[in-house]
């Protein structure tokens, strides 16, 4: 297999015709700009390649929602409704085929990481998915994104063990619903405390039930809790729980709203800490995963930050394979 | 806020001649704790536990053979022998708070519920309670967050205040709960359904309420 060093960028102008409504709404197109241009002006442009994905197929959908939904959503965008559901959830016509190619994203990414066409991969795409369910919309999300492209990992490669390990300020109560009544698949959140935020959720004693029973594991923080408790939960509690459970591959929630000037959340961390998260997952991948790590954009909402963190997070990815080398002289 | 909205309806009861091994099987097929024990018209004469069963029998530290022979008796023996009779009840017409008041008071897991003539239709536990409390609040109910703020008495209305405050900024708001404190200012506590949790706390700062923060 081919050493690559660099990161695959998987992103598509299709995203910016998610409309929701103007610049008022949090989850705009300005996202990306912001990401992009932190990007473009980042010493590791070099190393980034960028790939345009093709949407997800019905089938691939309907691994993670049910029919039901697929219709409704389809039929919400195009009879020219402003919202789905509940008035954060902003639609436009455009966006049942936005939401596709975000879901095919993380299906490229996978098909690049088993095929050999990439070493690491990072999905910049929006609509967001991690709240989002097989039936209902939430906090800005239509489909799973991250569920989609566990279920691709799962059904085409027989990666059966997906760990979804999520570092959005918000429960991600949509990954964790798909997965919380089976064995095999994993899902670790760190968020900010359910009773204090959005979508109240993620309790720490959400565990799982039945077949899933511990296969759910839930780190809320308190507001105002910054990068030494965030890396603390990483070191203490996350990397144990990889240890055991030796998923065969990592899909990252990565969202950058925990960010101290982001007032989505009231946690408070740092730009930098997003680059320490990124040398953190590389590793666990070289480590316990070989290699197998797909990071997918969820939230991250202040534009001053957002491409920043996002920006630092790739370095951290891109530093920790730099390191790996360095120490070993292979792939470690 | 109705028991009766929350219990258990047509529970397994069980009379009087029905013996401890049988009354065990019951629990164990059925993962509940309780068993109302009724006469022939259904009327309650009192309530047997799994509390109640397992202490009814032979520990394990005792010599085999004579475990054996308590064994044999208690297969025997009728639940009457150690059910307890005059047990608690409730009334099918109760509310949350009573039962809550009864739970305190007799410190038992679980009521049955009964007719004016004591003919028992549901029974009511801990778990229905906090189950019932929970809707009734909203925890962890998906899409809110909760925010409690102080009210210093800087504006007057505080309740309507916030609740037009909400409305006017398309802000969902499915409980809104006022409670006077013994000492200091009182609080009020409101589940909101949104995503920007703190667009709601700037509008409350700035209509001079004092967000509580943890
Ligand atoms: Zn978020």
């Amino acid at each position: 297999m081919a050493v690559h060093r660099g990161v695959t960028i998987i992103t598509d102008s299709a995203y910016f015709d998610h409309d929701t409504g103007g610049f008022g709404h949090p989850e705009n197109p300005v996202r990306l700009e912001v990401i992009m241009d932190a990007l473009v002006a980042s010493p590791i442009l070099p190393r980034l390649d960028f790939i345009a994905p093709v949407p997800a197929t019905r089938e691939q959908l309907l691994s993670a929602h049910r029919e039901e939904w697929l219709f409704r959503l389809e039929e919400v965008v195009l009879s020219g409704r402003s919202h789905v559901d509940h008035s954060d959830n902003q639609v436009c016509y455009e966006s049942y085929r936005v939401a596709c190619h975000a879901a095919g994203a993380g299906i490229a990414g996978v098909d690049l990481l088993e095929g050999g066409g990439a070493g690491q991969v990072f999905c910049m795409v929006r609509p967001p998915g991690h709240h989002a369910e097989a039936t209902r919309p939430f906090g800005f999300c239509f489909l799973n994104n991250c569920v989609i492209a566990a279920r691709h990992w799962q059904l085409t490669y027989g990666r059966q063990r997906i760990l979804i390990l999520d570092f959005d300020a918000h429960h991600g109560n949509g990954i964790q619903s798909a997965f919380e009544r089976e064995a095999g698949s994993y899902y670790i959140s760190v968020h900010e405390h359910p009773s204090f935020s959005y979508p109240g959720t993620g309790y720490s004693d959400e565990v799982g039930f039945d077949e899933g029973r511990g296969t759910i594991v839930n780190l809320p923080l308190k507001p105002g809790a910054g990068d030494a408790a965030l890396l603390d939960l990483f070191v203490r509690k996350i990397e144990p729980r990889i240890v055991a459970w030796k998923p065969d591959a990592i899909i990252v929630a990565a969202g950058f709203d925990g960010h101290r000037l982001d007032d989505m959340s009231g946690l408070q961390f740092s730009t930098e800490v997003y680059g320490t998260l990124g040398g953190i997952i590389h590793r666990w991948g070289e480590l316990y995963t070989g290699g197998r790590v797909l990071s997918v954009l969820e939230g991250g909402y202040e534009l001053s930050v957002l491409g920043h963190s996002v920006e630092a997070y790739l370095r951290g990815l891109l530093d920790g394979a730099d390191t790996c080398k360095a120490t070993t002289k292979r792939r470690c | 806020m109705f028991i009766a909205d929350y219990m258990t309806t047509d529970p397994v009861t069980i009379t009087a001649d029905i013996t401890l091994t049988e009354a065990r099987q019951l629990l164990d097929d059925h993962h509940f704790r309780h068993l109302p024990v009724v006469d022939g018209a259904k009327k309650l004469i009192g309530v047997v536990s799994d509390r109640d069963l397992r202490l009814a029998y032979p520990s394990t530290v005792i010599e085999d053979e004579e475990r054996e022979r308590i064994f044999q008796i208690v297969e025997r023996t009728p639940v009457t022998a150690i059910m307890t009779a005059n047990c608690s009840c409730i009334g099918i017409d109760a509310t949350l708070d009573d039962a809550l008041l009864v739970f305190e008071r007799d410190k038992v897991g679980a009521l049955p519920v009964v007719t004016d003539d004591d003919v028992v239709i549901g029974i009511f536990s801990m778990r229905d309670l906090t189950a019932a409390y929970k809707k009734l609040f909203g925890a962890a109910e998906k899409g809110s967050s909760l925010i409690a703020v102080l009210d210093e008495g800087k504006t007057t209305r505080s309740l309507s205040r916030i609740a037009s405050l909400l409305e006017d900024n398309d802000v969902q708001c499915t409980r809104l709960i006022k409670i006077a404190q013994e000492s200091g200012f009182d609080r009020i506590y409101m589940r909101v359904n949104t995503y920007k949790v703190s667009n709601v706390h700037k509008l409350l700062q700035d209509s001079g309420f004092t967000l509580l923060k943890p």
